[in-house]
Formats: C-alpha cells, structure tokens, sequence
C-alpha cells in the first residue's frame, strides 16, 4: 500500500480571535498523484485547509490548532513554510494579487531564487515551468500588461517551479472567461497527468471538471460530509450537493440524476457531456421525445425600446479605442446578457449607459434621455447600475442607513423611506442584519445588499456587472428570483457576466462584445448556433446544449435545442 | 504613471548601475540648490536636458509630456513669486506695471524667474533617472550595490506593482460612488470629508486584504527563507558609470565652495 502523501487527522482549527472553529475535525487523506476535486459552499473551510497544507496554518497565520497534518511524513508544525513550499504549491484565487513582480520571467524565478538555488538551475526551472503552461514567449514582458488568462497561468508556472509534489489551486476560473477557464482546467489536467503531480482543485465551476477528477472531496461547515469517486458520489449524493449544499453539479450529472428519477438507469453515471449523450444514446428505445421543439422564448413583450444606440463609439483618452460603432437596443422589460472576454468592452459600453462615460462618436438614448447631454444624476435616477465589488458602492456605516441612502438623496418623506427600507431589506433577506456595518457582512450579504441599494430606487433598467462573482448557485438564484420579480413588474434587466448558465437560465437575449464591437444580439439559442461567435466572445456553449447535439448527430433521437437542464429533461419521456 | 514610468533603451543612461545613478541624482540636485542664480541654474537645467535628449536618447515628445507637469508647477510658485516680492520689502524696487495692490518689479520677475529654472532643474535629473531605470533593475542594485535588506527591497518592489492596481480601483470607486450619488447633498466641509471617507474605508479594507493576499503569497514561495536570495542578475558596475560620477564632485565641491564658503548663495544659519 502506498502512504499517502497528504495526511490531514483531526484537524480542528481556529482562526486567531475567532470563538467558532473554521475546520472541525478533518480527517484527509491524498495518494500520490491523485486528481482531488474540492468542493463545498462559500466559507466552508475549503481554503482553509489548503492553508493548512503548506504550514501557512498555523506556522504564520497563528491560531488554535488541534489535530496534525503530515505532507509526506512531515509534520507542518515541526517544519517550516519555506521547507514545506516545494512540497506544497498553492495556487491562490486573485493572480492579481499573488504577483509580487514586475516582469513574468522574475515572477517565476521568485521561489527558486528564495530557496537559494545556482542561477542555472533557477533559469533551467523558470524556462521549464512557463514551457509547462504554454507561455514561453511570455518570459520578458511586463505582468500587469498581462491578460487575465495569462496571469493565472503565470501564477501557475510560479508555483510550479518551485517542483512541489502536491499542487493546490484554490478557484483558478473564479475571474476567467470561460474559455479561459475551460483551457487552464486542461492545463490542470496535463499536468497532473504528464508529470504525476499530485492535484488538489478547489472550484465551484465544476462542468468541465468533475469527469476529470479521481476523487471529490465536498465540505460544509468546516467539516468534511463526502469522500468519494465522482461517479458514485454524483448518482448516490448529487441531490444533496445541488438541494442541500446550493451547490453547483455539472448539468450532465444533473441530466443524469433527473432521468434516473424518471426511471431510466444508468451504468456508468456520467459525468461530462459525452458521456451523457452515450448513456442517453444507449437508451435510446426507452426514450421518446415530447415534441421535436426547443425551449419555447418567452412571449414578446410590447415593443418599446429602452436603450436605443446607434454607432456609438469611445476612445479613452491614452488613445485606447474602447468601443467602435455599437448599435444596440433594448426593449422595455427584456432580460439582456452583455457577454465576451474581459477588455471587450462590456464594461465601456455599460458606463456609457449610466452616463459616467460621454461617447466620443455616435450616440442614442436610455429612458428617453440623451446619452451626450444627460448628466449622471439624470440618467442613474432611471438606470441602475450593480458594480462587480459591492464594497465599491458602500458609503454608509450601517445597511440601513446604506439601503436608505438613495432615497435620502432624492428627498423622499422618512416614513416612506423607512417603509420601503423595510421592504426591500426583507425581499433581499437582509433584515437580520440592518444595523451591521456593510463591510462586515459576508460575501454573499454584501452582494445583496448592494442589489437592495439599487433596487429600492424602482429604476427602468438595471445593470448587474458579474453578479455571479463569488457567489453559490443558491445566492446567485436568490438574487435572480428578486430580479426577475421586478423584472416581471416591467424592469429590464441587463446582467454582464461570463455565465452561462446565468445566460441559459434567465435571458431572452445576449449581446456579445470582442475587441469595442458588438459581434451579435439576439436570442441565446442563435449564439449558441454560430460557433464563430462562441470563439470570439471567448465562451463555452452550454454543457445541455451540446448534450442535445451530441445526441442528434449520434443517435436517432431527434431532439430539438436546449439550453437548460429543466427543459431537456422536461422534454424527455420514458417508456 | 506613465507619465513618469521608465522608457527602454540601451544608452549609457540606461545602462549605468541604478545605484551610482541615484548618487549622481543627489550630487546634481545638490548643486542646484546652492544658488539662487537664475543663470547657474538655467545652464545646469540645460546641461541635463542635453544629456536626456542626446545621451539617453529619451524622444522629446516624451520627455516634453512628462516635464510639462513640473513647468505648470514651477510657472505656478514663479508667477507667485513674482507678484509676491513686489512688497517682499526690497530696496530698490523697479515697478514694471502696478494694478491696484499689485505690482510687477523687475527683482519679482527675476525671483519668479530664477525659482522656476530650479524647479525644472531639479525635476529635469529626476525625470533623467526614472525615464532610464527600469524599477526591477533598480531594486536589484539596491540590494546587491547598496546593500538593501532583500526583504525592504521587495516590499517595495511589490508596492510598486500594485499601483496601477490602486489607480484604477480608486476610479472605479469614484464612479461606483457617482452612481449613488455621493458628492451631490452638498458643498460643505462636513460632506467633503464624508466623501472622502467612503473613498479611503473601501479602498483601506482591499488594500489591507491585497497586501495580506500577496504576503502569503510570498510566503508560500519561500520568500525570507534565508539571509540571501540567489543573484539571477547580477548589478555591475562599469567603470564609464563610476567615472562620470565621481567626475561631478569636485564640480560640487568647487560650487559648494564658491556659493556658501564664499556666500554667493545660500546662506548657512548658524
């Protein structure tokens, strides 16, 4: 029997001055070059631990530990970070801010030099660890000039050459588009694969992951509830993860569990796309489909636009042309995806919107106002907009007050302003919380609060910007479902985002941005129809999507499109 | 950011150790501020921008973008200057034009004038030294030539890489604080203060969370294991760089001599 070269018993741990343990009695064990999926909700545990691993917990952090945790026979408290870091590489969530130089062949030279080793042997690791992630020719340029992708994996080739045996990467997709994320999920796999590292992954973003892992790891509340191969764990337990945890599962394991419960059975489970069009294909004779149809649209609402450009256009002023000749309009009432790769111009484009930009050529109108002459205070009176980091927003010391301020600006009556704060704190299931300061509430409070402080406004249109980041799918559908409340009561929706599951679940239409311009607009299911733009717009097509097509091509189903789970499986019958 | 950043090349300036270059940097500026002299300081300002432009060879549109900055800013303390002196209590005071309680005097106008010329004369080497020093280069040579604490180095160096970073966050703050409509209830002290708390609390709490972010980072690779680090690049300092250097010394010392010894310039409080 091999020993394992991760051994976690015990673990119980707090953080300095906290009275509630992050981890409570862990017990792990990891085999050599083992793939090992990490899953579990937000503030779970799950970083923790891998801080544990490479003796930060507790050798520099501090705090209350009990319980060992031994890599490769050596017990972290005994040893030290610098003896531990090329054992165990950890890969953190932000690149940004785990870059600490100006140029990338530094960057990764970082560790080795740290350790002391000949300058030669530091070259020969540097040059090795970028050729590992396919990024040679990166070597001399300047990280912050760096696309995010290529950050995240010069973040990876840093670790990486520091050769550790175990390789820890906590959320790498979290700020990726998801191409991006889809490709350093391959390189993950590649490396593990080719040089036996041992892999410990930590993601929510599970589609394209799940099928690749040998063993799932899922933890809630500081406790380890699931260990297990994915395959059984996803048919056994994958209710639990999506029902109980909120948790996301890839749609194919998802498509897998529905179909069960209609009675089919399957052997193996799957879990990724192709391996659901074979399972599916293989019962084929049990299978009849509904109607030959898709997902129906949504009725059309009255045709009135809301925002209305034309060739609109901006050039900051350093020269960069941001936006080129975007004609775009939204109708009253629409759910509306900007998607495409970061530096589009999704963002330039919603500035624009909001007024906090003014176009340099072309222009039109938002709510009847003129984009060129309405001021900001005008057009955010009709147009709400949601930052991508709600502590940007906060100006406020309590959520009350923070909830309340918009309001106050107006001039509105306090007795109103005190029933609406009241109202809107509840929609947003934030009463418990109204007297805290906003920036001591966890990341998924903080989200809805800055949802709250727009929506109290009751504007035409709102504009969410990557409202998915660092959230579970249980938080995400709360704040949807308030969304699509007032979207139902005639608000229109604009959501920026890389998610498209977010995309397939809630809007009638996408736009998508490359390089300043507007490549499409119109329904989702005709994006996912044109792969030219799914490669520019840097996305990946939904997992059910191509299940559905897989089974068209492959068997004799004749299955319509599909770009939700529900509507798939809706559509199946089993005899 | 740009403005001032580094511009690559291969000139002497470029190539010159960071740290003798910093000397050199104090040695000149030193100079500068010995006299008051409109001329001396003209002619020092003039003999670094021939080094800019001709010896390191920085464009003169760049250069011309990044100086500007400091010309609006030594026009600003000059035309204070000149209008101030009129009543500064000289003694022979040559009125050019009087308005009111204004008055142009030629002494005012050479005042104005003379502060300027130190002001774009120091600014000039300083831009001569970030315009040719690539940071990474320059921390190196501290810590190899100067003999820096690798560890200060670097937590310099870091800082220097999450400017840009600051920068842009503190805009999109600004924007995300717009939206809301901070800013608008108002001109008073009370408001400005408030706003400016809403701006610095959000961008304290990431940049304490960043820093906390990086440091672990670093730590997780090693960093501060041992006394030293492995010298990749190593700082060499050629002998052209010494020379020019130590040739500017006794131009000091003789300027030293000539202007506080002999008092022709600043005076010495004793």
């Amino acid at each position: 029997m091999i020993d394992p070269i991760v051994k976690v018993s015990g673990l119980t741990y707090y953080y300095q001055g906290q009275e509630q343990p992050v981890l409570r009695d862990v017990d792990l064990e990891v085999y050599p070059g083992e793939f090992l999926l990490l899953i579990g909700p937000s503030g779970c545990g799950k970083s923790t631990l891998a801080l544990s691993l490479n003796g930060i917990i507790p050798l520099v952090l501090g705090g209350r530990i009990k319980g060992r945790v031994t890599i490769d026979g050596i017990d972290t408290r005994g040893s030290s970070v610098h003896e531990l870091s090329s054992r165990v590489g950890i890969v953190f969530q932000d690149p940004e801010s785990q870059l600490c130089n100006l140029y990338v062949e530094e960057e990764v030279g970082f560790g080795p030099s740290n350790l002391l080793l000949e300058p030669a042997e530091v070259e020969r690791r540097v040059n090795q660890a970028l050729s590992d992630v396919g990024q040679w020719e990166l070597r001399r340029k300047l990280i912050y000039e760096l696309s995010g992708g290529q950050k995240q994996r010069v973040a990876i080739a840093s670790v990486l050459a520091m050769e550790p045996d175990v390789l820890v990467l906590d959320e790498p997709s979290a700020n990726l588009d998801p191409m991006a994320a889809a490709n350093t999920f391959d390189l993950i796999e590649t490396i593990n694969r080719e040089t036996g590292t041992t892999v410990i992954l930590i993601e929510h973003n599970v589609d394209r992951v799940m099928g690749r892992a040998d063993r799932l790891v899922v933890m809630e509340d500081g406790r380890i509830v699931g260990d297990a191969q994915p395959r059984s764990f996803m048919r056994d337990r994958g209710r639990f993860v999506m029902d109980i945890l909120g948790l996301r599962i890839p749609q194919a394991c998802e498509v897998g569990l529905r179909m069960e419960e209609k009675g089919l059975r399957f052997d193996p489970f799957p879990l990724d796309g192709p391996e659901a069009a074979q399972a599916l294909g293989s019962r084929s004779e049990r299978i009849r489909v509904r109607r030959a149809g898709s997902s129906l649209p949504r009725p059309a609402q009255r045709q009135e636009p809301v925002v209305e450009v034309h060739d609109l256009g901006f050039t900051y002023p350093n020269g960069t042309e941001a936006l080129k000749d975007v004609s775009l309009r939204i109708d009253r009432g629409d759910v509306v995806a900007i998607l495409g790769e970061n530096g589009s111009g999704k963002t330039t484009l919603s500035s624009l919107l909001v007024g906090l930009n003014k176009p340099t050529s072309g222009g039109g109108q938002v709510c009847g106002l003129d984009l060129a002459q309405a001021s900001v205070r005008q057009l955010s009176s009709r147009i709400g907009y949601v930052f991508q980091y709600p502590e940007h927003q906060f100006v406020e010391d309590t959520v009350w007050d923070e909830v309340a301020f918009g309001l106050r600006a107006q001039k509105w009556p306090s007795e109103e302003i005190a029933e609406r704060v009241t109202e809107t704190l509840r929609i947003m299931g934030l009463e418990g919380v109204a007297d805290k300061h906003p920036l001591a509430l966890s990341m998924g409070e903080k989200r809805r609060l800055s949802v709250a402080t727009m929506l109290i406004l009751d504007t035409e249109v709102l504009i969410l910007d990557e409202p998915t980041t660092g959230q579970d799918r249980d938080s995400m559908d709360n704040i949807m479902h308030v969304m699509m409340d007032a979207n139902r009561k005639g608000t229109t929706i604009v959501l920026i985002t890389h998610d498209m599951d977010l995309v397939a679940r809630y809007c009638d239409k996408v736009a998508v941005m490359d390089e300043g311009e507007l490549i499409f607009h119109g329904p989702a299911i005709e994006l996912c129809r044109d792969p030219s733009i799914i490669r520019l717009g840097s996305l990946v097509l939904p997992e059910v999507y191509e299940l559905a097509q897989r089974l068209r091509r492959s068997t004799g189903i004749p299955v319509g499109e599909f770009l939700t789970v529900e509507a798939f499986v809706g559509a199946m019958e089993v005899r | 950011m740009a403005r001032f950043g580094y511009v690559e090349g291969t000139s002497f300036f470029h190539r010159m150790d960071p740290t003798w270059k910093l000397l050199w940097n104090l040695v000149v500026v030193g100079m500068v501020i010995l006299s008051f002299d409109l001329v001396y300081a003209l002619g020092l300002f003039l003999y670094v921008l021939a080094l800019t432009l001709a010896v390191a060879q920085i464009p003169l549109r760049r250069y011309a973008r990044s100086i500007t900055v400091f010309l609006g800013m030594g026009l600003f303390v000059a035309l204070w200057k000149s209008l101030y002196s009129a009543w500064a209590g000289y003694e022979a005071v040559h009125v050019w034009y009087s308005w009111g309680p204004i008055n142009v005097t030629r002494e005012g106008v050479y005042d104005g004038a003379a502060t300027l010329a130190r002001v774009i004369a120091i600014a000039s080497v300083s831009l001569l030294f970030t315009l040719t020093t690539d940071p990474s280069r320059l921390v190196d040579s501290l810590i190899q030539v100067a003999g820096l604490p690798y560890r200060i180095g670097y937590v310099a160096y870091a800082a220097l890489r999450f400017i840009p970073l600051y920068d842009s966050e503190v805009r999109t703050i600004k924007q995300a604080h717009q939206i809301r409509g901070v800013g608008e209830e108002g001109r008073g002290v009370v408001t400005k203060l408030k706003l400016y708390r809403s701006l610095l609390v959000p961008l304290l709490v990431s940049g304490i969370r960043r820093a906390q972010a990086t440091s672990i980072a670093m730590d997780s690779r090693a960093f501060g294991a041992y006394g030293r680090r492995t010298v990749v690049r190593k700082a060499e300092v050629s002998h052209d760089a010494k020379a020019f250097v130590l040739a500017h010394v006794p131009a000091a010392a003789a300027a030293f001599y000539y202007f506080v010894m002999l008092g022709n310039g600043v005076q010495i409080v004793r």
